[in-house]
Parts: structure tokens; C-alpha cells; sequence
């Protein structure tokens, strides 16, 4: 048979008996396994949607006070750097925070609870990227007031950390009951106060850094450890639906 | 496919926003109607988890909502929604995909389809802000379809639509709804008259009635009157009945009436619609 007659024969057959219409196409589409992306590429995925000028703020706030540090300390410059660093972890909490704020602030919240990965564990993800970035420029700066200033690493680490824990756990608390960009001023207003007694303390900074005085802070980093311990344990129990999302949600209608 | 409610009551302080609903979806269009304040909103944000019943439960197949795997099949266009400012409608799309766990090309695949379906792929690439109210409303009914949800709850979808797009967004729904449970809420009763299998009126935080359009209109079947009367006899009859259609003509006021009895001498009996059901159930409700 010449196979342009086979040809013809083949679309004539196909015009004069149409296929029907498909039935459960959707359900059969729905039923093909389509991959699914794993939990590390969403982690991925957000660490692209964080704002970049977050990351450029925290960077420079570190590099402010290093360069502060070294440069304009006059006598008791350990302390003086100490101070320094200290006075740029509250802005570098407040950053990290702030960040959590973003989905309120812009109304995607709705959204991104009923999503797969929800708000919750995108606040989780976004928390433990800016937390760990962080806690690794922290780390920058303890050498650096061991060097300086003859404290311990442990005790510089304490010294570094209190502030940074208690702007954070403070700031989830404004979080929770202030609104939106609202918030987000409080939180700021809030590490401002935190710095300045940082900078402007010279005159009480063997009180402040003194040995008779190191258990006062590691008594303060464990009752705001604790207090945002508590925090990140509401947002893993929201994660888990366990309990309701209420943060700065303020749903109406 | 079976979307459960058992008893599920929200409250809030003093207000029962939703109060002991038990209600089974099956597959099919289910047009949610009441007046504001009616307990919409609460009931859809309870079915899609983001808010907790004080009491009872909603299970979907036997999962319940608060659970991951439910969320996975579930697309949701909240009444009021936003977005990140730097974001363009594809961006949006993308962003959200990856929240369904979508691996990026198959989101970026579903995303441009959903975009050209939405009549949004020549400004793919433009910020939302620069979107119409129409435009920001399309994009939301397309992010919710992305994950191809079983379940499928939206929240005055039609808002914000001009006629023919509405028009569009209906034809769309109703074919969905022919392998999955589609809930919409709309205070614009056509909308729910010409796409919903099934009409649930809620009042009060509790459905008063649920059923097909026949069913439910038949709660008002044969006492909707029509009458033109003098200004007298219309200001009384205003008074007596549920007034629902008042308009002045040159022989007098043409009055639309819902009552048991004949309410006036020439008056004649009318048809009832969805809309008047609507009107005779949240007259005086939900008003400013």
C-alpha cells in the first residue's frame, strides 16, 4: 500500500471516527507522582527572598563597630572594642527579627499559612539563616576582644550574646502585639536604647565587665535564652499545627 | 473525596463567629452566602487551618486540616491578600510554588501556564504594584490553582472583576468543580446562581440551609408578590412584609414582596430567585 494512501486512509479514518472526549483526565494528571521539591530546597528558596539590604546592614553594622573598635579607642581599648560590638548586636537582632515581620507587614501571612510550608516554618527557616549568620559574625568579633582585651572566650562570647538574645526575645514579644511597620519602629526604638548605654557606659565599664559582675550576665543570658526558647517553641508547635498562628495576624472580616 | 465539618464552633470573646457547623462537602461547586458578618470568612480560614476551632474538628479523607498533607492539596485565595513589593506576577507565583514544595521548573512551568490562563502573560514580568485591582485579583485565583488542589477555597474570588472577566472566572470554576470540592464565598448572588451545585446560606454563624438552587428557593416558593400601590399603602406594606424590590413609577409604587398571603388586591404572585431569598434572609443585616 503507497504511503501516502496509507497516509490519507489513516486521517480520514481519524475524521470520521473522533476520539471521545477524555474522561478523569485531571484525576489521572493529579494521580501522576509529579516530584515534589525537598524540605532543603525551600531552605534554599528563602535564603534568596531574603531582603538583601538585611544581610548589607547586618554586614556593615559588624564592620562599623570593628573599625570603631580599632580605631577610636583611646585608653582601656579591650573595653572600648567590647563596647563597640556589643552597641551592633541589637541592631543585628533587631535585623534578624524584623525579617519575621515581612509577611504581616505586606498581607502574604494568609497565604503563606495555607501553603505546604507554612508561615511558621518559613519564620523557622528565615529565624535559623539570619540567627546562624549571626551568631557567625559574633564569632568574627570574639577573637578580636580576647585579643584586646584579656577576657576569656567564654566571657566574650556571654558579653556578645546577652544583647543580642535579649534585643531578639524582646523583639518577638513587641512582635506579637504591635502591628506591622508599627512593630518594626518599636523594635528598632528598642535597640537604639539598648546601644547607647553600650557607648556612652565609659565610666562604669569596670562595674559593667568586672569579674564580681559576670554572673549577673550569664544569669540574663539564661533568662532570655529561655525567654526566646519558649518563643521558637511556639513557632514549632504552629508549625506542627499544634496550636494557632495569632502573631501579628489580626485578621479581619 | 469527603471534607468533614464535626461541631466546629470559633468564637470570638463575645462574638460565636461560627457555631457548631457539621456540614460534609463532596466534590462539586459549593457557593457560600451571607450577609457581612455572617461567620464567611471565619469558616473558609477554619477549613484551610489558619485559624483553630475552639471546638470539634475538620478532617479531609480522614486528615486533619492543621496537617501538612491537607495543606498540600489545598489552594486558597483569601478575601484580602498582598504581596512583597519588589515582587512581578511571575515572582509572586514562583515565591509561592516553592511554599507548595514545588520543585522550581515545574513551578515555573504551572506558573506561565496559570499566568496566560489569568490573561497576565504579557505583564509576567511588571511589579504587581503597578497592577489594576482586577489584575492583583486574577493573579490570587491563579497562585491558588498552582499546586492543582483537591480542595479548593475562595474568598469573594469575584471581587473586584469586571462582568466579563466574571464571566471568564465562572466557566473556569465550574469546571473545576467537576473533580474537586470548590468553596466560594460572594455577596454577588449571580455568581453563586449560575456556577454552585450546591448553595450554603449562612447566618449567624450557622447554616440555615444548604442545598441546589431549586432546593433552597423553594424555602420562599410562592410567596414572593409584585404590586403597584399608592405611597399610603406601599409605606404600610413596607412595614408589614420584607420589602424586596421598592422603585416609584408614574401609576404608583411597584412593590416586590415576600408574605404567605395575597398582600394587596392586584397584587400577583412572582417567581422567586436566589436574590430574594438572599434579601428576605440578611434584609436590615450587614447594612452601614
Amino acid at each position: 500500500m503507497p504511503r501516502l494512501f496509507k497516509y490519507q486512509l489513516k486521517k480520514e479514518m481519524q475524521q470520521a471516527f473522533p476520539a471521545p472526549p477524555p474522561q478523569g483526565k485531571e484525576e489521572f494528571l493529579r494521580g501522576f507522582p509529579y516530584p515534589k521539591a525537598k524540605r532543603i530546597e525551600m531552605v534554599g528558596v528563602q535564603v534568596s527572598y531574603i531582603r538583601k539590604w538585611t544581610w548589607a546592614l547586618s554586614l556593615l553594622a559588624v564592620a562599623l563597630a570593628l573599625l570603631a573598635g580599632r580605631n577610636f579607642g583611646q585608653e582601656s581599648s579591650g573595653f572600648w572594642m567590647l563596647s563597640c560590638l556589643s552597641a551592633a548586636m541589637p541592631v543585628l537582632a533587631v535585623l534578624a527579627v524584623t525579617e519575621t515581620f515581612r509577611s504581616s507587614v505586606y498581607g502574604m501571612a494568609e497565604l503563606e499559612i495555607a501553603a505546604k510550608y507554612n508561615l511558621p516554618q518559613v519564620l523557622l527557616v528565615r529565624m535559623g539563616i539570619l540567627g546562624g549568620a549571626d551568631i557567625l559574625l559574633m564569632l568574627l568579633g570574639v577573637p578580636w576582644i580576647v585579643q584586646e582585651g584579656g577576657f576569656s572566650s567564654l566571657r566574650a562570647a556571654v558579653y556578645l550574646l546577652v544583647p543580642w538574645v535579649g534585643t531578639c526575645a524582646i523583639a518577638f514579644q513587641i512582635e506579637k502585639y504591635v502591628k506591622g511597620r508599627e512593630g518594626i519602629w518599636c523594635c528598632a526604638a528598642f535597640a537604639m536604647f539598648l546601644c547607647a548605654p553600650s557607648l556612652a557606659g565609659r565610666q562604669f565599664w569596670q562595674q559593667i565587665y568586672g569579674n564580681g559582675t559576670f554572673y549577673l550576665w550569664l544569669a540574663a543570658l539564661v533568662v532570655f535564652a529561655a525567654a526566646m526558647g519558649n518563643q521558637v517553641w511556639r513557632i514549632c508547635c504552629a508549625s506542627k499545627g499544634l496550636e494557632e498562628w495569632k502573631w501579628n495576624l489580626f485578621l479581619t472580616g | 473525596m469527603e471534607l468533614i465539618f464535626d461541631r466546629v464552633t470559633k468564637q470570638y470573646k463575645e462574638k460565636i463567629a461560627v457555631d457548631r457547623v457539621s456540614l460534609s462537602l463532596t466534590q462539586g461547586v459549593y457557593g457560600l452566602l451571607g450577609a457581612n458578618g455572617a461567620g464567611k470568612t471565619t469558616l473558609m480560614r477554619l477549613m484551610c487551618g489558619v485559624l483553630r476551632p475552639d471546638s470539634g474538628e475538620i478532617l479531609y479523607n480522614g486528615t486533619k486540616v492543621e496537617e501538612e498533607a491537607y495543606r498540600d492539596i489545598l489552594g486558597y485565595l483569601p478575601q484580602q491578600f498582598g504581596y512583597y513589593p519588589d515582587f512581578s506576577a511571575m515572582d509572586f507565583l514562583m515565591y509561592l510554588g516553592s511554599l507548595k514544595g514545588m520543585p522550581k521548573k515545574r513551578a515555573s512551568e504551572k506558573s506561565r501556564e496559570l499566568l496566560e490562563l489569568a490573561g497576565l502573560s504579557h505583564v509576567a514580568k511588571k511589579k504587581i504594584k503597578t497592577f489594576s485591582g482586577g489584575m492583583k485579583q486574577r493573579l490570587g485565583i491563579a497562585q491558588s490553582l498552582l499546586n492543582n488542589p483537591e480542595v479548593l477555597v475562595l474568598d469573594e474570588p469575584t471581587a473586584g472583576l469586571d462582568p466579563k472577566e466574571r464571566v471568564k472566572f465562572r466557566n473556569i470554576v465550574s469546571k473545576l468543580g467537576n473533580d474537586r470540592i470548590v468553596l466560594l464565598s460572594t455577596h454577588i448572588v449571580s455568581d453563586v446562581e449560575h456556577i454552585a451545585d450546591v448553595i450554603l446560606l449562612m447566618k449567624d454563624g450557622a447554616i440555615i440551609h444548604k442545598g441546589s438552587l431549586e432546593e433552597i428557593i423553594q424555602a420562599i416558593e410562592g410567596k414572593v408578590w409584585e404590586c403597584t400601590v399608592d405611597s399610603h399603602a406601599a409605606e404600610r406594606l413596607m412595614g408589614q412584609y420584607p420589602a424586596l424590590n421598592v422603585r416609584e413609577e408614574k401609576e404608583g409604587t411597584f412593590l416586590r414582596l415576600v408574605c404567605g398571603e395575597k398582600p394587596a388586591e392586584h397584587a400577583v404572585q412572582a417567581a422567586a430567585t436566589l436574590e430574594d431569598l438572599y434579601l428576605y434572609y440578611f434584609s436590615g443585616e450587614g447594612q452601614m
